[in-house]
C-alpha cells in the first residue's frame, strides 16, 4: 500500500462513545496488521539472503576454511583465525 | 415633502428604501452568480478539499528459480522527503536535520546539504528506498516537516545471478528489460485505491467516509532456471573468459527432452543491483546476448548437416567419401581447418576430424532444396519464441535470394556464412539429442498470481529427424568426444557426446585473420541424455580453437551438473583421471 503521511502528527482529539471505543482499536489493529506484513517481507528477504549460494560459499570459505575440490587451500597454522563473516542484514545489497 | 399633517413616508423614506432595495438586489445577484454561474467550480473545489483519492500501489511479485528460491523479490521501503517551509527558524530546521540523520544513521551533512539547498521549496527528496526498519525509526521519531512515502524496493538474494535474464526496473518500479519487462503485467499486480474524507492538511477524518479497493499483489514467476547450475555456469564462464583473455562468452544449458532452460549466462553482463544507466558503455551490456547476438556456429553445424543426410537415407555413419584435398566451389577454395587431408574416411571420421570437405560432400548429396529444408526445420532463420523480447531471427542467404550461390551451400554445410543465435543452436542440437523433436525453449515454468496459476508445458514444435537417425548421430557425437580433437570434453565416469566449432569472425568484405569464436555443443549422459550444453568463448587470445578453449569448459560444466544431480557414473573411473586438475 502506498500511503503518504506526515511523520509528525498533532495529538488526536479525545473521543468518547461506543463507536470510538471500537474504531480506535480497529484502526490500531489494521495498522498492526500492516506493520506485521512489512516485517514479514523484510524477514523473508533476509531468510532468502541467508539461504543464498553466495552466503553459503562465503561462510564455507571464511568460517570453515572449505574450498572447491579442484582448488588447493593453504592454511597458516600460526595465524590467528579470522572472525566469522557477519550475516547480511540488508537483503540484496 | 410633507402632506400637511406630518405623517406618511417622506422622500427620505423612499431614498433609504431604494438604497436597501438596491443592496438586496446586488446581494441576490451576487449570490445567484456564485451559486449558479460559478457554482460548479466551487463545488469541485470543495470536493477536492473535502475528499482525497490515493492509489494503492501493489507489492511487486517475486521471481523464483525452479526450486522456489527467490532470485528477485520486493520489500516495503520508504522515500523520505523534507518540507523546508515547515520550519519557522533555522534552528528548528537544523534540529530536524540532526534528528533525521540520527534516525537514518547517516552523516548529518548528507541531509543538511539537500535541505538547506532546497530553499523555500514545498518538499525535497532526501532518501530513496530506505528500508523498513529505518523508516520505522523515522516515523517513530516524530520529526516535524518530514514526509514518509511508502514504496517498494527490489532485492536480489542471489546477488547479480542471472542479471541479464532477470532484467531491471525503472525508478517507477516498472520492468525495463528481461523478464521484469516481459512479465511486467503479471509481476506488477493491480493497483487499488482509497477514497476518504480529508482534513485541511490532507489526513483522513476519523469516522469519516472511506471506501477502499485493496491492491492485488503481483504474481510470482517460477523459472526453469536452477540457481545452482546458473551460478556454477556463471563462475565457469568468468574463469574461462579471464583465462583465455577473451572479450566475452555464453553458456546455455537446456533440458534436452523438454526445452527447459536450466542456465543462461552471458558475458559481458551487468550487476542488476548496481546498474547505472547514465553511463553509455553500460547500455552495451544490457542485452541478453544469448538471444540477441548472432554468430557463425562453425563446425558445430556439421552435426546437423550429417543428421539431415542420414535422415534422408543418403548416408550412414559408416558411409565413406574421399577427401582428395581442397575443393573449388564457385571460384572459392575450401580447405580443412588444419590443411590435413585424410583420403577415404567415414562420416563419423569426418566429424571426428571436423573435415570441411566431408561436410560439403554431405550437403551436396542432399542438394540445396533438402539442405535448406532441414536448415529451416531445425529452426534457423526464425525465432524460437522462448518468451523473451529482443530475440534475433538469425541470418543466412536462402536459395531464393538472388545473391545466393553454390559457395553458400558449401560454406553453410560447415557453419560459416550463416548467422545464428546461441539459443537457436542449442535448440537445434537438442532436437538431435532428444530423439528428433524440435522443442520450443522456455524460461518460465509457471506464473502464480492471486487470480490463479498458469503453468507452461513443453511444446514440441515439429519432428525434424527420426529417432533412429537421432540415435545414430548421438553415437557419432560420442565418437567425436572419444577419439577426435575433443578429448578434453570428456567427463570421467560418463559417456558424453559433442562437437567443437571454431568459426572465423566476419568483418566487412570477409573474415578477420586471427579472431575466432570457439564453441562446443554437447550432451550427457550418452545412454539417456538429460541435458545439452552450448559453450561459446568469443575471441580467445591464447588459442583460437574450440577443442582447446571450449571443450574443457564443457567438461567442467558437465561434470558439475552430473555431480549436482548425483547421476550415477556408467564408466569405470581411473583415479588419476578423476583427480587430475591439469589443463593443456
Amino acid at each position: 500500500m502506498r500511503a503518504r503521511f506526515w511523520a509528525y502528527r498533532p495529538a488526536p482529539v479525545a473521543l468518547s462513545g461506543k463507536a470510538s471505543d471500537l474504531a480506535i482499536p480497529a484502526n490500531q489493529l489494521e495498522r498492526l496488521k500492516d506493520d506485521l506484513e512489512r516485517q514479514n517481507q523484510q524477514i523473508s528477504a533476509e531468510v532468502a539472503s541467508l539461504r543464498s549460494l553466495a552466503y553459503a560459499e562465503d561462510q564455507a570459505r571464511s568460517r570453515w576454511r572449505m574450498a572447491p575440490p579442484e582448488q588447493t587451500l593453504y592454511v597458516d597454522l600460526d595465524a590467528p583465525s579470522a572472525p566469522a563473516a557477519a550475516a547480511p542484514t540488508k537483503a540484496g545489497r | 415633502m410633507s402632506n400637511g399633517n406630518g405623517s406618511g413616508p417622506t422622500w427620505r423614506h423612499y431614498f433609504v428604501a431604494l438604497v436597501l432595495g438596491a443592496g438586496a438586489l446586488a446581494l441576490t445577484m451576487r449570490v445567484g452568480y456564485l451559486q449558479v454561474v460559478q457554482g460548479a467550480e466551487y463545488r469541485e473545489q470543495a470536493r477536492e478539499e473535502h475528499w482525497s483519492r490515493q492509489t494503492l500501489k501493489p507489492l511487486r511479485g517475486a521471481i523464483l528459480d525452479r526450486n522456489g528460491h527467490p532470485l528477485a523479490l520486493s520489500v516495503t521501503s520508504y522515500d523520505i522527503s523534507v518540507s523546508p517551509r515547515t520550519y519557522k527558524t533555522p534552528e528548528a530546521r537544523d534540529k530536524a536535520i540532526k534528528d533525521l540523520a540520527q534516525a537514518l544513521e547517516v552523516p548529518e551533512p548528507e541531509i543538511a546539504g539537500l535541505v538547506r539547498g532546497a530553499g523555500d521549496r514545498y518538499s525535497v527528496l532526501v532518501r530513496r528506498q530506505v528500508d523498513y526498519n529505518a523508516g520505522q525509526r523515522v516515523g517513530q521519531a516524530g520529526i516535524p516537516g518530514v514526509l514518509l512515502e511508502e514504496t517498494g524496493r527490489r532485492t536480489y538474494p542471489e546477488g547479480a545471478l542471472g542479471s541479464a535474464v532477470l532484467g531491471f526496473l525503472g525508478r517507477d518500479g516498472e520492468g525495463l528489460s528481461g523478464l521484469e519487462a516481459d512479465y511486467n503485467r503479471d509481476l506488477g499486480g493491480i493497483p487499488g485505491w482509497v477514497l476518504f474524507e480529508r482534513d485541511v492538511i490532507g489526513d483522513p477524518i476519523p469516522f469519516g467516509f472511506k471506501e477502499e479497493v485493496p491492491a492485488a499483489p503481483g504474481g510470482s514467476l517460477v523459472l526453469t532456471l536452477d540457481r545452482y547450475i546458473q551460478r556454477m555456469v556463471e563462475q565457469r564462464l568468468d574463469e574461462a573468459v579471464t583465462r583465455h583473455n577473451a572479450i566475452g562468452g555464453t553458456i546455455l544449458v537446456m533440458e534436452a527432452k523438454t526445452g527447459a532452460i536450466l542456465a543462461m549466462a552471458t558475458r559481458p553482463s551487468y550487476d542488476v543491483r548496481a546498474l547505472d544507466l547514465g553511463v553509455p558503455s553500460n547500455q552495451e551490456m544490457l542485452r541478453n546476448r544469448a538471444i540477441t547476438d548472432m554468430y557463425e556456429p562453425g563446425s558445430t553445424f556439421k552435426v546437423l548437416t550429417v543428421a539431415a543426410a542420414i535422415n534422408e537415407g543418403l548416408v550412414t555413419p559408416d558411409t565413406r567419401y574421399y577427401d582428395a584435398g581442397p575443393i573449388n566451389r564457385g571460384g572459392w577454395m575450401i580447405n580443412t581447418w588444419n590443411g590435413a587431408h585424410y583420403g577415404w574416411e567415414t562420416m563419423t571420421e569426418m566429424l571426428q576430424h571436423s573435415n570441411n570437405i566431408g561436410a560439403v560432400w554431405a550437403a551436396e548429396k542432399l542438394g540445396k532444396d533438402r539442405f535448406y529444408q532441414y536448415v529451416r526445420g531445425f529452426g534457423f532463420g526464425q525465432r524460437t519464441n522462448l518468451g523473451l523480447s529482443g530475440e534475433a531471427l538469425g541470418q543466412l542467404r536462402w536459395p531464393d535470394d538472388p545473391t545466393w550461390s553454390t559457395i553458400d551451400l558449401a560454406t553453410n554445410s560447415f557453419g560459416q556464412g550463416i548467422n545464428v543465435t546461441p539459443v537457436q543452436m542449442i535448440t537445434a542440437v537438442a532436437a538431435v539429442v532428444n530423439g528428433g523433436n524440435l522443442m520450443r525453449p522456455y524460461l518460465v515454468k509457471a506464473v502464480d498470481t492471486p487470480q490463479g496459476m498458469r503453468t507452461y508445458q513443453p511444446v514440441t514444435v515439429r519432428r525434424v529427424i527420426s529417432e533412429e537417425t537421432a540415435s545414430k548421430v548421438r553415437l557419432m557425437m560420442n565418437a567425436v568426444a572419444q577419439g577426435g580433437e575433443t578429448k578434453l570434453a570428456n567427463v570421467p565416469g560418463y559417456k558424453v557426446g559433442g562437437k567443437t566449432g571454431t568459426a572465423s569472425v566476419p568483418k566487412p568484405g570477409g573474415y578477420t585473420q586471427d579472431d575466432t569464436i570457439a564453441s562446443f555443443v554437447g550432451f550427457a549422459p550418452l545412454e539417456d541424455p538429460q541435458f545439452v550444453a552450448l559453450v561459446r568463448i568469443d575471441e580467445p587470445k591464447d588459442s583460437p580453437w574450440g577443442s582447446v578453449v571450449a571443450s574443457p569448459l564443457f567438461s567442467d560444466v558437465a561434470r558439475d551438473i552430473l555431480a549436482y544431480w548425483r547421476t550415477p557414473p556408467t564408466e569405470p573411473v581411473e583415479l588419476a583421471a578423476a583427480t587430475s586438475t591439469k589443463r593443456p
